[in-house]
């Protein structure tokens, strides 16, 4: 499926990649954004997302998901009427990557890498952001100790240059907070490859493709299946 | 103070991540000759609450792990006495490890922990650990059971990579995959012969194939 007509589909995307995402949404395309908050459950992203494709206005034929597996949220979602297309990619960090290539790349290279972008930083969301709470609450001693935890076995943290060029506040935040807890910092160009596909085609098997009346399974994001 | 009203304070010392007055609580009971399965049991209803506040987004992430730790913790301190309720020594070896491409262990921690609770001798490789390293160890420890943890999505291409290495050197063993994200298809496409997604079932279930 090559041929992309942006009145018949409609974008939606998780809240953390709408912002890679929106400067090449063509006009005529319509889109939902899902609040970033529902990774952290998998189900209630999952009724959130069968919720946002069964409400597409009657006209929609095609619904492109700025997602990926993330945790398996997407196993079970039903085509209903429609097609739906997204990146056959584990999680939005390949998204950012530009190809599920890149992704396996850097995990292979450095599995204990945690990922920051300026929408994730912005969404607050992060065990960085969650320090500063943590510290009003607790005192700074904890919230370090907590922290730590969390972040066990990290070694790394990559700061993914995405296309905007306002970014510096972003980088030197995700600079101060690897020298806070010890990581070793590093900054990953990122590609907006995967996003641009997504939105314009081609749809080659980097991307998962289900036709009406299907549902979404687990090997669907694995070429070398069961 | 009845001990009922101490399984309730436990409870929520857990759900609100009171470490301190949990571990007070355990060291209390433990003195009191309490059962350490009930312990366990009100420590796993207050980390079930912690899940579940998370889930409603009262919790971050943060929560969760903490929860994780202080559980932890708290096996630790009941280990002994599990122990001294068991009989007898060892009765079985498992062979343990986080899969290649992944760095968590948490519940890789939890379970290692109520496995030696049951004096089962445990070989934990660590996180990160190659398929070619677990077979290196299984062939010089000679373990019976197989056990693989791993949390993110890219861990299940380990497992199952892991898995077609033993079957490839028809190395046969239980192999038994762990996670948290874990399903029935994920199951399928490593090739494992048991998957579990809680510390606690997995641990009923290595005792039931060493039987």
């Amino acid at each position: 499926m090559d041929q992309v007509n942006p009145g018949l589909c409609k974008l939606i995307a998780c809240a953390a990649v709408i912002e890679e995402m929106s400067p090449f949404i063509p006009p005529r395309m319509s889109y939902e954004v899902l609040d970033f908050g529902l990774h952290t459950d998998p189900e209630s992203l999952k009724i959130a997302l069968q919720n946002a494709i069964d409400s597409s206005a009657p006209d929609i034929e095609t619904i492109l998901l700025g997602y990926g597996l993330c945790s398996q949220a997407v196993v079970g979602l039903r085509s209903g009427s429609r097609t739906l297309v997204m990146p056959r990619v584990d999680d939005c960090i390949a998204i950012f990557l530009g190809s599920a290539a890149e992704y396996h790349k850097q995990y292979d290279t450095v599995p204990g890498t945690y990922y920051l972008t300026k929408g994730w930083i912005e969404s607050n969301d992060t065990p960085f952001s969650e320090y500063d709470t943590l510290v009003g609450r607790y005192g700074e001693q904890i919230a370090h100790r907590v922290i730590n935890k969390i972040l066990k076995n990290y070694t790394r943290l990559a700061f993914i240059s995405t296309g905007d060029n306002k970014l510096q506040y972003y980088r030197e935040h995700a600079r101060s907070m690897a020298e806070r807890f010890t990581l070793r910092y590093e900054e990953i160009q990122g590609s907006d490859a995967i996003i641009k596909k997504l939105l314009y085609g081609p749809w080659n098997d980097e991307f998962v493709i289900i036709p009406p009346g299907k549902t979404i399974s687990f090997f669907d994001f694995r070429e070398n299946g069961p | 103070m009845s001990r009922t009203k101490t399984h309730s304070q436990l409870i929520s010392a857990i759900a609100d991540l009171n470490e301190e007055l949990a571990l007070n609580l355990i060291r209390e009971r433990l003195a009191e000759n309490d059962d350490p399965l009930i312990l366990i049991a009100n420590c796993e209803k207050g980390l079930q609450r912690v899940g579940e506040r998370y889930a409603r987004h009262k919790y971050y992430l943060s929560g969760l792990i903490m929860g994780g730790e202080i559980f932890y913790e708290v096996m630790e301190l009941i280990q002994p006495a599990m122990q001294d309720r068991i009989s007898g020594t060892s009765s079985g070896r498992v062979l343990l490890g986080t899969v290649e491409g992944d760095i968590h262990d948490l519940g890789k921690n939890i379970f290692k922990l109520l496995l030696s609770c049951y004096k089962l001798t445990v070989y934990d490789l660590g996180v990160d650990v190659p398929p070619e390293e677990f077979l290196r160890q299984a062939k010089k420890l000679q373990p019976d059971i197989l056990a693989l943890s791993g949390l993110i999505t890219k861990s299940y291409d380990s497992m199952r990579e892991t898995i077609r290495l033993f079957r490839q050197e028809r190395y046969r063993i239980p192999i038994v995959i762990g996670g948290s994200q874990l399903s029935e298809e994920v199951f399928h496409y490593t090739g494992a012969d048991y998957w579990v997604n809680k510390a606690d079932v997995g641990v009923k279930l290595c005792l039931r194939l060493l039987k």
